[in-house]
């Protein structure tokens, strides 16, 4: 199969302004979804005047041996591995250590900051109001039982997910290490959740 | 007839059929490294293991209803990826091979950041680009298509010109948006700190924690850096102003020039990986449609038919 088709160039004209006319409208809307974008790359910096930096130490070790700790329906306990739900490391250390804690993705803190007002003002928001948001602890809750195969009537359906993470602590002039300490997120599932439970 | 506006003007010059090719060559060939870095993950599944319910798909993903990962059908679409771009670059079968491309960028891309609900911004530019050239002409001069006995007439200038001009106007474009959202997110806040990169660097150091002697299981040197806040904060300028000052790109006449410019651009991203990982690395290859790639391969591209007139 071979497409021979040829553009006029006032059709090739047309195409690239529409195209711009398109990404352009994106940048200035704040649409940041492929292929369109408002903010190709980091740009969400804010000092919080911290006296200290907190940093999490990322464990290979542990997720690869333990992962979270699942509390079933039925009160048993059981690891739940990086490869008991397939999913690659560079994901897992999302999942774990950022949505575990009810950090969203970097997209999320970008949409909901700053406080111009032609996006919010084109989706009836005020200044400042947050354009995105997720709940997601509940949406990790359901990939991982959905992902196990566990509907919320069963025994073995996970009601409650517990990660552990190390935050080091830095000094935020000299940048000297000031200690570490164990930190623990639990996530727990509501009843509510249960009713549009469904695939 | 009317004059030509100053759109027209840009759009339809500057190329030629060789150079054409040539970029298409270059961008075929050199985006391998790019993708094969950019999907690399997907073989981190087990092929025939569970199938993780999405935990944030991408827009697409949700309207065609796609809420599982299939982790064997990502792993087959990542070397047929690579395989089209080698076709494309070759100009054989080339406006299926980009459209072919471009399916497969969206459907690896969504298998990628619907996991965990992150939306990386590495594949738009080459997206962007790659759909102009499937929209030109760009397979039937030098190419495995024109051998094959193609009836089409041969290239104008206006377009062999378009695809190209219309890449460089995109390529700039995606830069000064990079800068605008600095602004419009942080404004002056960006520079303090160095643009967040200082602590960037110190998580980047430090996220496989410490070795028994100490020291940061990461780099060295990124830990290193993190402790000269007025260096970063220079660098952030720095940064900033090559964002915005990235359509100025477009004016400059000498090769030379430009050839700075966007060597300067490139060794950013290559400090962005080196020090943060950030995986634009392979990128520059995009910077081909500023340049005329086609002295590089004379006399090979002349091996190869253009079209029969």
């Amino acid at each position: 199969m071979r497409w021979q088709t040829r553009l006029s160039q006032r059709c090739a004209l047309w195409l690239v302004v529409l195209h711009g006319a398109l990404t352009w409208s994106a940048m200035a809307l704040r649409v940041d979804q492929f292929p369109l974008t408002w903010a190709p790359m980091y740009s969400t910096h804010v000092d919080t005047g911290e006296a200290e930096h907190r940093k999490v130490f990322k464990d290979k070790r542990h997720v690869e041996e333990r992962g979270w700790q699942g509390i079933r329906r039925d009160g048993a306990t059981e690891w739940i591995r990086r490869r008991d739900v397939n999913v690659p490391m560079r994901s897992m250390w999302r999942l774990y250590y950022q949505r575990s804690w009810g950090q969203p993705p970097a997209k999320e803190k970008q949409k909901n900051s700053g406080d111009w007002s032609l996006d919010r003002w084109v989706r009836g928001l005020p200044p400042g109001a947050p354009i995105y948001s997720a709940d997601w602890e509940r949406r990790l809750l359901v990939s991982v039982n959905k992902t196990l195969q566990r509907a919320p009537e069963d025994a073995d359906f996970i009601v409650r997910l517990v990660a552990m993470r190390t935050v080091m602590r830095f000094d935020g002039e000299s940048l000297a290490p000031l200690g570490r300490s164990q930190e623990t997120a639990e996530i727990a599932w509501r009843r509510a959740w249960s009713e549009d439970f469904r695939e | 007839m009317s004059e030509p506006g100053p759109l027209s003007r840009f759009l339809f010059s500057g190329g030629s059929p060789e150079r054409l090719a040539a970029t298409r060559f270059v961008l075929g060939l050199g985006l391998v490294p790019f993708f094969a870095m950019q999907y690399g993950s997907l073989f981190d599944f087990e092929a025939f293991g569970l199938a993780w319910y999405y935990t944030d798909p991408v827009w697409y993903f949700d309207a065609l209803g796609i809420r599982r990962h299939v982790p064997w059908l990502a792993m087959c679409g990542v070397p047929v990826l690579l395989g089209a771009l080698v076709a494309f670059a070759l100009g054989f079968r080339t406006r299926l091979a980009a459209c072919v491309i471009l399916l497969l960028v969206l459907l690896l891309k969504g298998a990628r950041d619907s996991v965990a609900g992150d939306i990386h911004h590495r594949e738009l530019i080459p997206f962007q680009v790659l759909l102009f050239f499937a929209l030109s002409r760009c397979g039937d001069v030098y190419s495995l298509d024109a051998q094959r006995g193609s009836r089409a007439p041969p290239l104008t200038t206006w377009e062999a010109s378009w695809p190209i001009r219309a890449s460089e106007l995109y390529v700039a474009a995606f830069y000064i948006w990079s800068g605008l959202a600095k602004l419009r997110v942080s404004g002056m806040a960006w520079l303090e700190g160095g643009g967040g990169m200082q602590s960037l660097l110190l998580q980047r150091a430090v996220r496989f924690g410490l070795g028994s002697d100490g020291e940061p299981a990461g780099s060295n040197l990124g830990l290193w850096l993190a402790h000269y806040p007025d260096a970063l904060a220079l660098l952030a300028l720095g940064v900033l102003a090559m964002e915005l000052g990235f359509p100025l790109v477009l004016l400059l006449r000498r090769s030379w020039t430009r050839a700075l410019f966007l060597a300067g651009v490139t060794l950013f991203h290559l400090a962005n990986f080196v020090l943060m990982d950030v995986q634009f690395v392979f990128l520059p290859v995009v910077f081909a449609v500023f340049f005329d790639p086609a002295p590089l391969f004379r006399h090979r591209l002349h091996r190869l038919p253009v079209p029969l007139s």
